[in-house]
């Protein structure tokens, strides 16, 4: 029989009884503080953000300048030969200088949904199913015809002698002469030329013409760049889906795209909002702007370059034409 | 005669008498004044504005329902049938299939039938859509927001003070009359859908 009677037996007692409770007390706070850390995981999350982290090694452009566009909405942007910034937007086209300065305002009947500017700076504007062309001092020039019910023109490029629309609606696009006379039918499926054909699930369909002069459309459901000749022949094509930052994501991206006057493209994706810059081969070769530095669900940012390569983001959700700058190392 | 009328006093039983029928005519009548204003003036119920809704998930636990009357519903007409469906497939789906780990959905509610090449169509089993909201969610941020979620009044209680309603972070919710009782997008909000 223990008997716990002496002094010694109390202490021991005390201390055993008082090492428990401090034991408890620590562990148990341990656990509580623990638990109340954790985030409980929401399987019903949709979450992105993995996809939305961005190498810094990749950040090669900066910020350097934006104009803010009073329009209720804004659609498409083009820079001419004289780097002035073209924006469309509420039945008319804003023009400014170099520096963001309004200079002129086109009105127009309906809305231009994209345009471009040729070598005369002649303005080509991209009307639901049809072009209509403005001269530099904004007098109309002509009306071309309608490409019918079914044509939504989503974007609009010029060589010296041809215009390129990119026709949603149709999923196909359309060569021009200055003229406005209907040539060809561009990018229609076709087996024995090797020709996927345009998958277009959302109206986001850009065309560019490259420094060489070939013809470059966005067959966004393909998630790819896909290179013409003027006769409507497929060269080549390169992009494929991914959510990682050298890919392009989403059911339909990219949604825009430029070229640079080396042959790189600028390309813009929806979805996960960022601007990238690939180079000939479809390699990426800078991030321009990530997510974080657009609205959550932005989308439809037209893309231009000026002669200096300035890169012009035409953002509608803050209605800003957004300038970003190459940094100097 | 002497031309005189005489005033009869009322008696005590006559005036309660007259009183109470008085009493029960304005009952009767008020009643059927508010049933009859009730009648004319139209039924409303709850419904979901897509437009506003942000796919939040919160549809699916907030119901008095055991299972949500908000279930998910595909406009056809916007849908693109892609092969790479951001409202079917996870984000980092490594391959486009119907595997399990492939699909979005947390009960395997949409089904993958294939078109032609390559093309796909995407149905929703509304028994086991749950109206989390998270295929919505994937079609809203990078396709063109075909997938949608409505409340289904084939389910609805209609309460008074709708529980989802009231957690709405977005104030999506809105009463509606009930002969035009789904908030439909595309070509679909042209018709009339009744459950």
């Amino acid at each position: 029989m223990f008997s716990f009677k002496g002094r010694k037996d109390r202490l021991i007692i005390a201390a055993v009884i008082s090492i428990s409770v401090a034991g408890i007390l620590y562990f148990g706070y341990q656990a509580i503080s623990e638990n109340s850390n954790r985030n409980q995981e929401n399987p019903f999350e949709y979450n992105l953000e993995n996809f939305k982290k961005i190498d810094a090694s990749l950040m090669h452009y900066s910020e350097v300048g934006r104009i803010r566009i009073e329009l209720q909405n804004v659609y498409g942007i083009a820079i001419g030969p004289d780097d002035r910034i073209y924006v469309s937007g509420d039945d008319s086209v804003l023009v400014f200088d170099r520096n963001g300065i309004l200079q002129s305002e086109i009105s127009s009947v309906g809305t231009a949904r994209c345009l471009t500017v040729d070598g005369n700076q002649d303005v080509y504007l991209g009307m639901e199913d049809h072009v209509e062309v403005y001269d530099r001092d904004g007098e109309k020039k002509a009306n071309w015809e309608s490409l019918g019910e079914e044509a939504i023109i989503t974007s609009i490029a010029v060589s010296k002698n041809s215009v390129f629309v990119a026709d949603a609606g149709n999923l196909i696009v359309w060569k021009f002469d200055k003229s406005g006379n209907r040539l060809i039918r561009i990018g229609e499926k076709n087996d024995a030329k090797d020709i996927p054909g345009f998958i277009i699930p959302s109206p986001f369909f850009d065309v560019a013409i490259d420094p060489d002069g070939f013809l470059w459309a966005a067959n966004t459901g393909r998630h790819s760049l896909e290179n013409y000749t003027h006769d409507g022949n497929f060269r080549t094509s390169w992009g494929e889906f991914g959510m990682d930052m050298e890919k392009f994501c989403g059911c339909c991206n990219p949604s825009h795209f430029t070229i640079l006057e080396e042959g790189s493209f600028v390309t813009s994706e929806k979805g996960i909002a960022r601007v990238k810059v690939s180079n000939r081969l479809g390699e990426l070769v800078s991030v321009v702007a990530g997510p974080d530095q657009f609205i959550e669900g932005t989308v439809g940012l037209d893309l231009a370059v000026d002669s200096s390569q300035k890169i012009f983001v035409l953002d509608p959700f803050q209605k800003l034409v957004r300038i970003f700058e190459k940094k100097r190392l | 005669m002497s031309g005189k009328t005489l005033k009869i006093p009322i008696k005590r039983r006559d005036f309660i008498r007259r009183s109470v029928h008085t009493v029960v005519g304005l009952t009767i009548g008020g009643i059927g004044g508010i049933l009859f204003s009730k009648s004319s003036s139209e039924e409303m119920v709850w419904q979901l504005d897509p437009n506003i809704c942000i796919q939040c998930e919160k549809c699916s636990v907030n119901c008095v329902l055991p299972h949500s009357a908000v279930k998910c519903v595909h406009s056809y007409s916007m849908c693109g049938y892609c092969d790479l469906c951001s409202g079917y497939l996870q984000p980092g789906a490594r391959v486009r299939d119907t595997g399990a780990e492939s699909q979005l959905c947390p009960s395997g509610a949409i089904k993958r039938t294939f078109v032609e090449d390559p093309y796909f169509e995407y149905t929703i089993d509304e028994k086991l859509c749950i109206g989390c909201g998270k295929c919505a969610k994937g079609c809203n941020s990078f396709g063109n927001g075909s997938l949608y979620l409505q409340n289904r009044h084939d389910r609805c209680l209609n309460c008074n003070q709708c529980s989802i309603a009231r957690r709405c972070p977005s104030q999506a919710w809105k009463r509606v009359p009930a002969s035009q009782p789904y908030i439909l997008k595309g070509d679909e909000s042209n018709k009339f859908l009744k459950s």
